[in-house]
Order: C-alpha cells, then structure tokens, then sequence
C-alpha cells in the first residue's frame, strides 16, 4: 500500500512577509482536517492570496479559489450547493472518475465535504459583513476563518472595524480617537445572533497558554457539521503592528494573559448558544479584578501602532477600562459564560 | 409510425418562459434574490423544483452581490448555473460579471432589463444591461417570451461549449416581454428526450470539486501573464460565431425556428433601414408597412446576438442602403452616440460604403415608441443633409423637448 503522506495544506516557499501569522493560523486550522473529508478554501481578497497564489505559482495543494472581497461567505455558499446537487445526481468528479473506472458508482463513498472560508477584519467586520450574516442565517455548514489583524494590512495597515482604540493606522495617523470610533464590534456576539450557529470561538495561536487552544477547536469546527461554524482568529502583522517578527508568539502570549484576546467559545445547545471560557487570565481570577496583575501596557507597549497611545495616561486608562469591562462589566464574558472550568 | 411532437403550447410570461427553460435544461443552482421585473423568475423555477419536475438547489441569497457571487462559486465548482436579475441588481451584482467571464463561469443570466435609479424607475430600458455589456458576457436580445425560453436553452449549450466557456444573458424588455403572457411553444417531453442528450450535462475541465486534481481559481494574475489571461478569454468570444451558428442550426431543424445573429424585415431592396434591439421591432414593422403602402423604401433590422456583434452580417445588409437609423432605448451621456448606434457606427466605418447613420434615443423608463414616430425617424433619412451635423444622438418623445426629428 502507498505510504500516508502527512496532510500539508499550504507547501514551503509562499511570500507572506517575515513573521506572518496569517499562514500559521492556516496551516493549524487545516491541520485539524479529519482525513475523511475534502474541503475547498475560499480566500476573500487580501494578503492571504497575494502570499499564497500569484500565477504560475501556488502554495496550495487543495482546491482553493479567491474571490472578490465581500463575497468569500457567498462563493461558499455556491460552492456547497453545487456540491450537494452534484453528488445528488451523481456528477461529482470522484463520480465520473469512478464510473470511468468501471468501479461501482461514487468512488468516494462516506467522504465528507467541508467548505473553509478565509477572510480578514476587513472582509468580515466591514465589507462582507452581510454576506456572512447571510451565510449564517441559510445555516449552511460553512468553516469560516476571520483571521484578524486589527486593519487592512495588505493595503498599508488603513483602519478597519475591528482596529482598536487609539491604535495608529494609515487613515488615524495619530492614533484612533474616541470620536472616530464610538464603540467596538464584537464578531463573536453578532455571530451567536444567528441561531443557526453550531460553534463558534476566539482562538489565537498562543504560547505559553493553551497552546493547544487553536488545534482544538479546528477540530471543533470540523467535527460541528450540521450548520455554520465561525472562528475568529486574532493574526498579528509585524510590519502593520510594529513588532519585530520574532515576538509574534510573546505578543500572543500578552494578548491572552491581559485578557485582550479572551479564549472562549460557544455551541449549540438545544435552541440556545452556551459560552464556554477556555482560558481565564489572572487579572479576572474569581470574577474580580486584580488591577496590578498583567496590565495591557504589557500587550500595548511591544508595539508601534501604540505609540500615541502610551504617550497620554487617560487613553492607556481608557484602553484598561474597556479590556476590564470586556470582562467584569455587566453582560461581559464572566457572566455570559458558564463559570470557568464547570 | 407517427411523428413525434417535438413540442406542446404554453401560455407564459416572459419571466415564466425562462424558467421553464431552466427546468427544461436541468439546472443544478439558481441563485435567487428578488427584483422587479425579474422577480418571478426563482419563483416559478422554485415552483418547478416543489412539482419535482427539477432537481436543483436554489440559494436564497441575501443580496445582488451575494447572488452573483454564489453562481461564480456553483460554476466553478461545475454546476450549470442560472441567475435573473435587473436594473439595480445587475449593477449591484456588477463585479461578479466580470468574475464570471474571467473565470470562465458559464452562468445564464437572465435580465429583465429596467432603467436604473434616479429617478427610480421599475419600467423598461436598455441602460442597466448596456452599462455592463464590457464585462465579457455573450448578450442576446429576445423579442418575446418565446425567445426568452428559446435563448435561454440555447444559451447553456452556447456557454458550456469548451471552446466558449462564458457567460450567457438573455435580455428582454421588464414588463413588456417578462410580464405579458403570450402562447407560446416549449419542447415537449418527446422533444425533451432528444433535446437533453444534445445539450448534455455541463462537465467543468477543471472543477473546484476534483479532489484528485485539485486546482487554484480567481488567483492573482500580474502583468505578466494578464494579458494572456485576458486573450484566452477574448478568444472564447471570438469562437462564439461559430459557435452559435452550429447550435442554433441544430435547434431550428429539429424543434423551431430560431435567429441567432440579427433578424431582418424587408430590408433587401430597402433604401432606409433602422436598426434596433428586442420587441420595438414590432413598432418598427407597423412603421415600414405603413411607409411602403405609401411608396417609401423602408426596412428594419433587429440585432439578436449584441455580443458578439454581428459585424459582417450587417455590413452585408446594409451595404448600399441611402441611410440608418440605430434606436437606442440607452444612453451615453456625452457620447457622440449611444451604445447601439456606436457599434453599428463602427461596423460600417470600415466596410466599402460610407453610409450615414443617424442616432435617436429613445423610451428611457418604459416610455412607448410609437409607429407613427418611428415613421417620422425614417422621413428624416431621406434628408441626411438636416441631420449629418449632429455631434450626439437626437431624443424623440421628449415633451418639450428641442430635438428636431
């Protein structure tokens, strides 16, 4: 019998800049593939075609297909359609081959199908947002990935709606104030307004905490195949965060600890979502705040972005506030989610 | 033993022929989101999918872009794809149309054609399908509801043809054509056991769904290589001649009559001919009547296949004539003419004869073109001198109006 070759969705030699967590998210996403199952990846514009698929060259050993930039989740949708009615009537190409073969029809009987969407914060919190609302309403069993670098990073880090506070960006050079942006967007709870939802998490590719958080729930995610699955992944870019590309992991491991990427996720339960905590940083260790443990200078102050920010003592206490009240403020993730470690 | 019936009558819509031309040639997806005048398209082909006489998904999409989106990843994943839209939802959907023909997407698209806003209009112009006729897509015009279903069923093979591989619209005026009901012919279920196998089933070379063979769709194509990509797609209109020809021989020999390039009416010995798209070539055969009852050397010609254009065959019907007028019911705010009259401008400027041609536009939103100013459009052919000053295209039906017929 031919050796098992290990699954490698994404070859060496791809041009995502040095330090790139884009293509590592992708690759741990994928690695999560069961080996019963085929997938395609849709890409919405951005860097993740640009690093991966520039003619003649591919970094992919999968199908994949890039598609205009707010119209990722809506190409999946057709994608999974076509499929169920090719298989239906028996057209797939595994079908033909079979056939052709003079086997018995459906040469790949029992393999399951999975479409995996790949978009940024830009694709998924600005421009495609209807179109995923949309994807999530039918309750189509899509995978999708918003790998999320806080701007739109291959256009030259301009803000995006998932751009923090006071974070300097091409288009809020001095950094985003209050009065350019009111309020943040929370991908999560905007999800879990679709009841069609089966599962959906914050992941990150930590450390030194939960390592092993990423991995897990991708095979949540292709283990949930009854309706659609988001995961929202927080992706650092070096060159639009300002860090040296060494740290991306230290800054991960900040961003867990001081609670600026919550690690949780929610299922389907009957008709309701329940909210698990899979990670619970110190600073909020019995649903109460220890003010001197892991502040968010320990995340802000590896980078440039924040660099406006770190200057003004009431934009640093803004930034705490709104971290703090994330988690212990009224409907924050201590009280929406089940108590940690139940 | 008797001759089978290749077809049965059918008293239809437009939107509704449509449809039965998607059931009738096995659609897998129709991407449905709702728009007038094209809106009862989805409906009735989800009709047929409820009475089992189809078997297809339709996708409820949550919009034009969306809709348009879902057809590029069904056709690339190699399932026969049909999408409806009109007016603002074409131009909504807009990027997908060039998505299509770039990746070689063989949707059929149909559009009730609808003036676009604002003001906002529901009623029936050419200016939603002219603005994105560059996006690479074969255009037909359908005079009626039979043509509808005609083209429609002509336009999966002509697409889906390797040598093509494009998309397909077929365009009929909103309201007028989509919303009438005419008696009309639909093949037959013997008509179908022999139209099906000629059409066959639409086999993508290389399918999102081979995971064997796996492939990279929509990739980032640089200067390079764009150019090439560009040509081999031009290239698939450049066979589409021929390629029409072929289908559309087949079908009116074995079912029913169909044009496939343009359709004429006395024109042979006419000395002034007008030109123009779908169902106002009714008004201009009760124009040309009238004028030859008076002695007037009239004809009309009406271009079925807008892309691609049939450059030669017009060159050939015209050659000779005294004068052309090209009605547009679009604009080119600007231009020296509208989109019609530009391209039959520039099929003439080449051919031996210098023929003049005049530009009218005309019935923006649904107003009615009526015989008797089509009959004053061909009285102003006879004076070429009055018009050939032009620098733009002259509005008739204006109320107020100073363009001088």
């Amino acid at each position: 019998m031919t050796e098992k070759i290990p699954f490698k969705p994404l070859t060496r030699g791809f041009a995502a800049c040095k330090g790139c967590t884009m293509t590592l998210v992708a690759n741990a996403i994928l690695s999560g593939k069961p080996d019963d199952t085929d997938v395609v990846i849709v890409i919405a514009s951005g860097c993740f075609v640009v690093a991966t698929a520039i003619f003649p060259r591919t970094a992919w050993t999968i199908p994949m297909t890039h598609v205009n930039f707010e119209t990722a989740a809506s190409v999946g949708s057709g994608i999974l359609a076509a499929h169920k009615v090719l298989r239906r009537k028996g057209r797939l190409p595994s079908d033909i081959a079979a056939l052709a073969a003079g086997l018995q029809r459906r040469g790949l009987v029992g393999r399951k199908f999975r479409v995996i969407v790949f978009a940024g914060d830009g694709a998924t919190f600005d421009i495609g947002l209807g179109p995923l609302s949309g994807m999530l309403e039918r309750g189509e069993p899509i995978i999708y990935i918003c790998y999320d670098n806080n701007a739109y990073s291959n256009t030259g880090e301009q803000s995006s709606g998932a751009t923090p506070f006071h974070a300097v960006t091409a288009t809020t050079p001095g950094g985003m104030l209050r009065s350019e942006k009111a309020g943040g967007k929370d991908l999560m709870e905007f999800t879990l307004s679709h009841s069609a939802v089966v599962y959906a998490a914050r992941t990150t590719l930590g450390r030194h905490n939960q390592p092993n958080d990423i991995k897990e729930k991708s095979a949540a995610a292709f283990a949930h195949d009854t309706g659609p699955v988001l995961l929202h992944i927080i992706a650092p870019c070096p060159r639009g965060w300002g860090f040296e590309s060494s740290n991306a992991f230290t800054i991960l491991d900040h961003a867990i600890e001081t609670g600026e990427c919550p690690l949780y996720h929610a299922e389907k339960v009957g008709r309701g979502h329940i909210r698990h905590l899979d990670y619970l940083p110190e600073r909020y260790l019995g649903g109460v705040l220890h003010p001197e443990i892991h502040p968010i200078t320990e995340f802000l102050g590896k980078q440039d972005r924040f660099v406006e920010l770190l200057k003004r003592p009431d934009w640093l206490a803004d930034y705490q506030e709104d971290i703090d009240y994330r988690w212990l403020g009224r409907h924050g993730l201590i009280e929406k989610c089940e108590p940690y470690g139940s | 033993m008797t001759k089978k019936k290749m077809w049965q009558v059918f008293e239809a819509d437009g939107n509704t022929m449509g449809a039965a031309a998607a059931a009738h040639a096995d659609i897998d997806v129709v991407s449905a989101f709702p728009i007038t005048p094209c809106t009862q398209v989805p409906e009735r082909i989800g009709d047929h999918i409820k009475r089992k006489e189809l078997d297809a998904e339709c996708l409820r999409m949550d919009g034009e872009d969306s809709a348009g989106a879902a057809c590029t990843g069904s056709s690339l994943a190699g399932a026969r794809t049909l999408d409806a839209t009109s007016s603002q939802g074409l131009l909504f959907k807009a990027q997908n149309l060039y998505c299509w023909a770039g990746s070689r997407c063989p949707v059929v698209l149909l559009v009730a054609t609808r003036a676009i806003n604002a003001p906002v209009n529901i009623h029936d112009d050419f200016s939603d399908v002219m603005s994105q006729r560059d996006a690479g897509q074969l255009m037909f015009f359908a005079k009626n509801q039979q043509e509808v279903y005609d083209f429609a069923l002509l336009g999966f093979k002509i697409a889906e043809d390797l040598r093509i591989q494009l998309p397909f619209w077929v365009c009929y005026r909103g309201f007028k054509v989509s919303h009438t009901t005419t008696i009309n012919k639909i093949l037959s279920p013997d008509g179908l056991k022999v139209f099906r196998p000629w059409l066959g089933v639409y086999e993508r070379p290389q399918s999102l769904l081979d995971f064997e063979h796996p492939v990279v769709a929509g990739e980032v194509v640089l200067s390079e290589h764009y150019l090439e990509a560009k040509f081999g797609q031009h290239y698939g209109m450049r066979q589409a001649p021929a390629v029409i020809k072929e289908a559309a021989k087949y079908f009116s020999r074995r079912f029913w009559n169909v044009y496939s390039d343009t359709e004429e009416f006395m024109v042979d010995d006419a000395e002034y001919v007008a030109v123009v798209l779908g169902d106002d070539f009714g008004t201009l055969k009760v124009a040309v009547r009238q004028l030859r009852a008076q002695g007037v050397k009239a004809g009309a010609i009406r271009i079925v296949s807008y892309r691609p254009f049939p450059v030669k065959k017009l060159q050939k019907l015209l050659v000779g004539k005294k004068a052309v007028a090209v009605l547009d019911q679009a604009l080119s705010s600007g231009a020296p003419s509208a989109p019609l009259c530009s391209d039959v401008r520039a099929a003439l400027y080449n051919s031996v004869a210098k023929i003049p041609v005049r530009g009218i536009v005309y019935g923006l939103g649904g107003r009615n073109l009526e015989p008797e100013e089509v009959v004053q459009i061909y009285e102003s052919l006879k004076h070429p001198k009055k018009w050939l000053g032009e620098t733009e295209p002259c509005w008739i039906g204006v109320r107020g109006g100073s363009d001088k017929i």
